[in-house]
């Protein structure tokens, strides 16, 4: 959760993303309390209304539960909900770009198919 | 919740509109910021919406009271101004244990813990005229005036101007504990946009006398787009659309555009469309024209 | 919101009463110490002389101090006070307060001094009167001058000396055309003028300066 905010999206939508990387990692497991509006807002030097906009998103996905009184905490099923939902947007966010990006440079569909085959499983 | 609501303010000096009508409507429980150059009329309009000075013409009322010569309408609010050097005469020649002493005595709700806490954090010298005091620690004045008066409606004038970058996260933080604390309404001008951005809940840009805006600061970042690439494509993108701030270089072109609700970027061309800082969208709107 | 006015405004006066009669004693010192009016009167003639002296050093002082102080109270403090949430009104009062309670303060220390049985000094009541009078009239014209150069500025500067010279050369005219020496004059001025008439006549002047003041520093910049 430490990455340092950056220009390109919105803060909400960085925070929101921050944390969804940190469940998917194991940082924060499920059952597990969340850093409240509060301590994100002093921790990014954000207005807590805006941290609160993030976090709550998480919450109407499922991602996140509210328990009363007590504060956010990861959603049982979080991991599985994030992972589907990425999946799904997968297309959009990485395949789009690449494609357009090969395109401009004379690559075909052909050509990346074959840099990927040959390249290492996970990408390293 | 409370309102401070200014309708219609026009300030005139000497012949000229410093300010035009400005109708502004501020909520309790945020944090605005105030953006616009130098001379865009941001100190005169503080200073008229905290009743120190009279507009020509308009009106503020804090719920419907009237807050001009007020005490009751005062007791909620407090201008920190930037206390400048080039002042003259006035603050300069007090001392800040006597100007302190001031607040105390007609701020209200003045917490002098907090003072003491913050003269200490700041390693203010008490015994000092204003008028000798560094740019920095004038400006520690003015916030350590603002945060403990603890007025429900604080207003910060340039509060950063004469801190170091260092200093200034450290504002900025302490900014946010009091909010998270208390949740008492700041206004903050500034000229120093980028990091205050993510402190601001809502953003009000005055140019040239004007409000040329007040927005959620998320929301106006997330219409606002840097289009560019080839000038045909760009031109075919952004068609329809209000642009700010063209950039020219050879067959390349780059504009600025805000989204109005509704309105969108062409798809299918063949353009860069980036999201700006709160700087640039600021320098679109109020940047000389090139 | 009033007993902050009432805290801040009482103090100064307090420091003004202070620095009065802590000048005063000086002036009296410096200049006077070792002339004793009533020789001959041993530790009584000393006293005698004080009492006759420091009055007349008090009143002095308290021009300097009370046209000095207000000037800068509506030059200097007033913007800051309302830079701080005090009313403009509320200001003019506190400063028109401390100036009325200045005058009373003195008047009563020269009575205090005068109505000692040793004090050889008589007609106390019309001096008291004409004292009195005098003091508001001058509280009047340093609370408006205050005032017009709150409001004005440098401009305001500029006005009061202007009304300083034309009313220095009014005296100073008057003084000629009675073929006296303006001290002398002066003296003459005061010792005919009927004390009741002195003392409502400074009510008067008081009062219209007070009202003036209100009105000036209603629209006052404070830009601090």
């Amino acid at each position: 959760m430490n990455e340092i905010l950056t220009q390109e999206k919105s803060i909400y939508i960085q925070i929101k993303e921050m944390i969804e990387n940190d469940i998917l990692r194991d940082i924060l497991l499920e059952e597990e309390r969340v850093p409240s509006t509060n301590e994100l807002a002093k921790l990014y030097s954000i207005n807590p209304a805006t941290a609160a906009k993030g976090i709550n998103l998480l919450a109407a996905e499922g991602i996140l539960q509210k328990k009363r009184g007590i504060g956010m905490f990861v959603a049982q099923g979080a991991r599985e909900k994030i992972t589907a939902k990425r999946k799904k947007n997968f297309y959009d966010d990485y395949i789009k770009s690449l494609l357009a990006e090969a395109g401009s440079l004379g690559i075909t569909k052909r050509e990346l198919i074959e840099m990927i085959e040959s390249s290492e499983e996970g990408g390293r | 919740m409370s309102k401070l609501v200014g309708k219609g303010i026009t300030k005139t000096y000497g012949g000229k509109d410093v300010l035009h009508s400005v109708d502004l409507e501020l909520e309790s429980g945020k944090i605005y910021g105030m953006i616009g150059r130098n001379g865009a009329g941001k100190t005169t309009l503080l200073s008229i919406l905290t009743a120190q000075n009279p507009a020509t013409k308009g009106s503020v009322t804090l719920d419907g009271e009237p807050v001009w010569e007020n005490p009751a309408a005062l007791k909620h609010l407090c201008f920190s101004r930037e206390l400048a050097q080039v002042s003259g005469n006035n603050v300069n020649t007090m001392k800040v244990k006597e100007y302190l002493r001031i607040a105390a005595t007609f701020l209200p709700n003045w917490d002098k813990e907090m003072a003491d806490r913050l003269i200490r954090e700041f390693d203010l010298d008490v015994k000092k005229r204003i008028g000798k005091l560094s740019k920095g620690m004038m400006s520690m004045v003015t916030v350590l005036t603002a945060l403990a008066s603890k007025a429900d409606f604080t207003f910060l004038d340039e509060p950063t101007s004469g801190l170091d970058v260092v200093a200034r996260e450290k504002f900025y933080k302490i900014l946010l504990e009091e909010y998270e604390q208390t949740g008492r309404t700041f206004i903050v001008s500034t000229h120093i946009i980028e990091e205050a951005a993510d402190v601001f809940e809502e953003v009000v840009v005055l140019d040239k006398g004007s409000i040329l805006l007040k927005e959620n600061t998320q929301e106006l970042l997330e219409r606002s787009f840097h289009v560019s690439g080839r000038a045909e494509e760009v031109e075919a993108a952004v068609s329809g659309l209000r642009l700010y701030h063209e950039e020219r270089i050879g067959r390349s072109r780059g504009v600025t555009v805000l989204l109005e609700p509704g309105e969108k970027i062409r798809d299918g061309y063949d353009v860069s469309v980036q999201r700006l800082s709160l700087q640039k969208v600021f320098l679109a709107l109020c940047g000389e024209e090139a | 919101m009033g007993m902050g006015n009432v805290k801040y405004w009482g103090r100064m006066w307090l420091e003004y009463m202070g620095a009065v009669m802590g000048i005063a004693l000086a002036l009296m010192l410096f200049f006077a110490g070792g002339r004793v009016i009533y020789p001959g009167d041993g530790i009584n003639g000393i006293w005698k002389t004080i009492c006759v002296f420091y009055p007349a050093y008090l009143v002095l002082s308290a021009f300097f101090i009370f046209s000095i102080g207000t000037i800068s109270s509506f030059q200097t403090y007033l913007p800051v006070l309302v830079s701080l949430n005090a009313t403009r009104r509320e200001s003019v009062w506190g400063i028109l307060g401390y100036n009325a309670g200045g005058v009373m303060a003195i008047t009563a220390v020269i009575a205090l001094f005068w109505m000692m049985p040793s004090s050889e000094v008589g007609n106390v009541t019309e001096l008291l009167l004409l004292i009195s009078g005098i003091l508001l009239m001058f509280s009047g014209a340093s609370v408006l001058m205050g005032a017009v150069v709150g409001r004005l500025g440098k401009k305001g500067v500029i006005i009061f000396i202007i009304f300083c010279a034309v009313f220095g050369g009014i005296f100073g005219g008057m003084a000629a055309i009675t073929a006296q020496k303006p001290g002398d004059f002066l003296l003459d001025f005061l010792m005919n003028f009927q004390p009741l008439w002195a003392f409502i006549l400074g009510i008067g002047v008081y009062v219209l300066a007070g009202a003036a003041a209100m009105m000036l520093v209603r629209k006052m910049e404070v830009r601090v």
